[in-house]
């Protein structure tokens, strides 16, 4: 189910991203690169633009400047219809809070998000009923609509949503701040151990050193932003 | 495509996850559409239930009156007659040689609210409905005694009357009419087969039984003025015994002879009065002597006074001006009335009023009070019909016969095509109709505003939604498909729930509107019109669902621009 994942998951090169106006730029990244199926703790502060980061990894966003590849793929060049095209089958994204459709049964939002990337949720249906067990869902939880499920369960099923579709890149958005401890640590155990057996890039955003420690590699925001601290 | 179904069934939850507010819509479009495919329904089917009235007559003639009017009052009985057609012209226009038939009609009269319509036997051949259907007997058949009656559909079910049920009539309209013909009981002869028509809500009766029953009428009157001389009539009584049991041989004969003048007189003025009595007692022999040979009985009875009064001291009144007339029926009329009298008088006896004089000055009398009657109400009077049904040999003539029908001299009469009435009259509602379409459609527009309201009321918590389904890669034109979905699948439940409503209410409404005007709608509700509306209401719901569809593309592209982002 792998991607032969011998492409930098990640090349960012002078980007630079600002909400308009005459405000300053958030951003401004002269470079970045993660390797393949690198998995990368990315701390930073409330207000950093860590979340705004993510979406222009994810391509939800376009730089002012500058350019974003991944997957060797220049994802702030495409045009909407291909970026999306491209988000859905080769990038995985998990939220803080919402992640998952509230009126859909949880099989249902990992299907969605199947048929998006292969164009077929049937092909996929058995490979998500496998991934909902691998992280300890109840099948009986399956049919159950998301928004009965308790948060801990809504961010294991937001995982299983992510990886469905065996993305090359993970983007992961402080998913452990809705968590009591308990659940944060098995939480990342978990994320740890579905990912250990594909060749899935990662990039793990919080605000909270602590969780760091887990991690072979790390990187502060505000080291790579030229623009930290001019706000 | 599959994508297709992954977007109805999000759409789908994503209503049954909103359920109070979308319910709410729901239902203000069910009401708005039901109400623009029931104007559309009512408008359809009351022009094609108007138009399907009466076919195959080509002209009606009345009395000269709005076009409209003839229509509502010979076809719908909507409305009182104002002037009649006179006995003559009714034979003027038959005779017309393009003339293939005609069907008077005469109107006055009610029974129980219903009305009553006094025609020959062959309108049951002649009315055309529908598509040239001929009416249908359920039992029965048209009446053919003077004193028989067919009952339309709803008369039948509504009041109960099967064959061989007897009922009175009333003069006028209503249970309001003050005059009752309680004298005269008519018995059910047949009872018509459902047409959706105003003919299922009449009773129909010969024109004889009409002028009888108005003769009856006067009879009455007759009654209370000849109550003095009852020493004569006891003379006359004692004569009558005699004549009881004389009963001639030449009775049959002279029956028959007497009913042939009865119809002759039917044409002439002069013999009016007379062959009143002489029908009404006709009519009342039967009812009074059952089991006894009746036409012997009053017609030796006849003879008998025939020949007495050569010695009779009323000889010479009697014989007056009726002298050279006489052939022995005009006596015998004179003495009908006391014939009837005297039976009625074997139970009151001092009703024994009439004697041969008296009874003839009250027979003059009686045509005064006639008249006076008939002015004072408007039943058309005896010898006169309120409208005639025309067929002709070939429609191609119609034109022809209507202006020989506009042009008669003696008498003013209107022509009119049913066909061409109808549509007339069609278009004096044509005005309101199309409010009605106007206001139903606004009715529905308001009804999609506040299906929009509600859509853009929850964008707030949708915001959230899109940005999941942007996550996972879902286009911004999935987004814009589910909110105009979303839409349409309100819409759909919506005109799903308007059919059946408006199914209902056909049902329901049949039941009124038959009893109030002999129509009956179809529950066929899918035609050409109202597929152009509802083809116009789902594009009016796309159209609309583009201002919720265009705001959520809009959130969907400005992707988590709030400050909550970073």
């Amino acid at each position: 189910m792998s991607h032969e994942n011998t492409a930098v998951a990640i090349d960012v090169k002078e980007l630079v991203f600002g909400f308009g106006g005459n405000t300053p730029p958030v951003l401004n990244i002269p470079s970045w690169k993660v390797e393949p199926n690198q998995r990368i703790f990315l701390q930073g502060d409330s207000g950093s633009g860590k979340s705004t980061l993510l979406s222009l990894l994810a391509g939800l966003r376009t730089p002012s400047s500058g350019t974003v590849n991944v997957l060797d793929t220049p994802i702030s060049q495409l045009s909407g219809r291909k970026r999306d095209a491209f988000r859905a089958k080769n990038i995985g994204v998990v939220f803080q809070h919402f992640n998952l459709i509230p009126f859909l049964s949880v099989l249902d939002n990992v299907l969605l998000a199947a048929q998006f990337g292969s164009g077929s949720a049937a092909a996929l249906r058995s490979h998500a009923l496998e991934l909902l067990q691998r992280v300890n869902l109840d099948p009986g939880l399956s049919t159950r609509k998301a928004e009965e499920l308790s948060i801990g369960q809504q961010q294991r099923v937001a995982i299983v949503r992510a990886l469905v579709n065996s993305p090359a890149l993970l983007l992961v958005d402080e998913p452990t701040s809705a968590l009591d401890y308990a659940n944060k640590t098995s939480f990342l155990s978990l994320l740890n151990e579905v990912l250990e057996d594909t060749n899935c890039a990662m990039v793990f955003v919080s605000h909270d050193p602590s969780i760091g420690d887990m991690f072979e590699h790390r990187v502060a925001l505000n080291d790579l932003n030229q623009s930290a601290g001019t706000r | 495509m599959s994508t297709f179904r992954a977007l109805c069934s999000v759409a789908y939850q994503s209503l049954l996850y909103r359920f109070g507010g979308v319910a709410l819509a729901t239902s203000a479009v069910a009401i708005s559409v039901f109400v623009l495919l029931s104007v559309e329904h009512v408008r359809h089917e009351a022009r094609s239930s108007f138009a399907s009235t009466v076919s195959n007559v080509d002209l009606i003639v009345g009395a000269r009156t709005g076009e409209i009017n003839l229509l509502l009052l010979s076809i719908f009985r909507i409305g009182n007659p104002t002037a009649n057609v006179s006995w003559e012209s009714v034979e003027a226009l038959s005779e017309q040689q393009q003339v293939e038939w005609v069907v008077p009609i005469s109107l006055g009269d009610s029974h129980r609210n219903f009305r009553v319509v006094g025609t020959t036997a062959e309108f049951f051949d002649r009315y055309k409905y529908g598509q040239s259907k001929p009416l249908a007997f359920d039992t029965g058949r048209p009446f053919d005694a003077t004193l028989d009656v067919v009952v339309g559909s709803r008369v039948a079910s509504e009041l109960g009357y099967s064959l061989g049920d007897e009922l009175t009539l009333s003069h006028g309209m209503a249970d309001t009419s003050f005059t009752h013909h309680d004298q005269v009981t008519f018995s059910v002869s047949g009872v018509l087969a459902t047409t959706g028509t105003p003919v299922d809500n009449a009773l129909f009766v010969s024109l004889e039984a009409i002028e009888a029953i108005h003769a009856d009428e006067t009879s009455h009157e007759e009654k209370n003025d000849g109550q003095n001389s009852a020493h004569e009539n006891e003379r006359k009584e004692h004569d009558e015994h005699a004549a009881h049991e004389q009963q001639s041989v030449h009775a049959d004969e002279h029956h028959d002879g007497h009913e042939g003048d009865e119809h002759k007189n039917a044409h002439s003025d002069d013999h009016h009065d007379g062959h009143d009595s002489g029908e009404h007692q006709n009519a009342h022999t039967d009812d009074h002597h059952e089991g006894h040979d009746n036409d012997e009985h009053q017609n030796a009875h006849t003879d008998d006074h025939h020949d007495e009064h050569d010695n009779d001291e009323h000889h010479k009144a009697h014989t007056d001006d009726h002298h050279d007339e006489h052939e022995g029926h005009e006596q015998h009329n004179a003495h009908a009335d006391q014939h009837r009298d005297e039976h009625e008088g074997d139970e009151q006896e001092s009703q024994h009023a009439d004697d041969h004089h008296d009874g003839h000055e009250d027979h003059e009398q009686e045509s005064a009070h006639d008249h006076d009657h008939h002015d004072g109400h408007d039943h058309p009077p005896v010898g006169t019909v309120t409208a005639i049904l025309v067929g002709l040999d070939s429609a191609a003539y119609t034109l022809q016969i209507q202006r020989w029908v506009n042009e008669f001299k003696d008498e003013a009469l209107l022509a009119i095509l049913p066909g061409f009435a109808l549509a007339q009259l069609w278009g004096l509602v044509g005005g309101v109709e199309n409010v009605l379409r106007g206001i139903s459609a606004l009715v529905f527009i308001s009804a999609l505003f506040g299906l929009n309201a509600m859509m853009l009321a929850s964008m707030r918590e949708r915001k959230v939604e899109i940005e999941i389904l942007r996550s996972i890669g879902a286009p911004s034109l999935f987004i814009v498909a589910l909110l105009v979905i979303e839409s349409l699948l309100i819409v759909t439940i919506g005109v799903l729930l308007a059919l059946a409503s408006l199914l209902g209410a056909i049902s329901f409404a049949n039941n009124l509107l038959a009893s109030e005007l002999g129509l009956a709608l179809s529950l066929q509700i899918l035609y050409p019109s109202s597929l152009i509306a509802l083809a116009l209401i789902y594009l009016t719901t796309f159209v609309l669902s583009l201002v919720p569809a265009w705001q959520a593309y809009a959130v969907a592209r400005s992707y988590s621009s709030d400050p909550k982002a970073t």
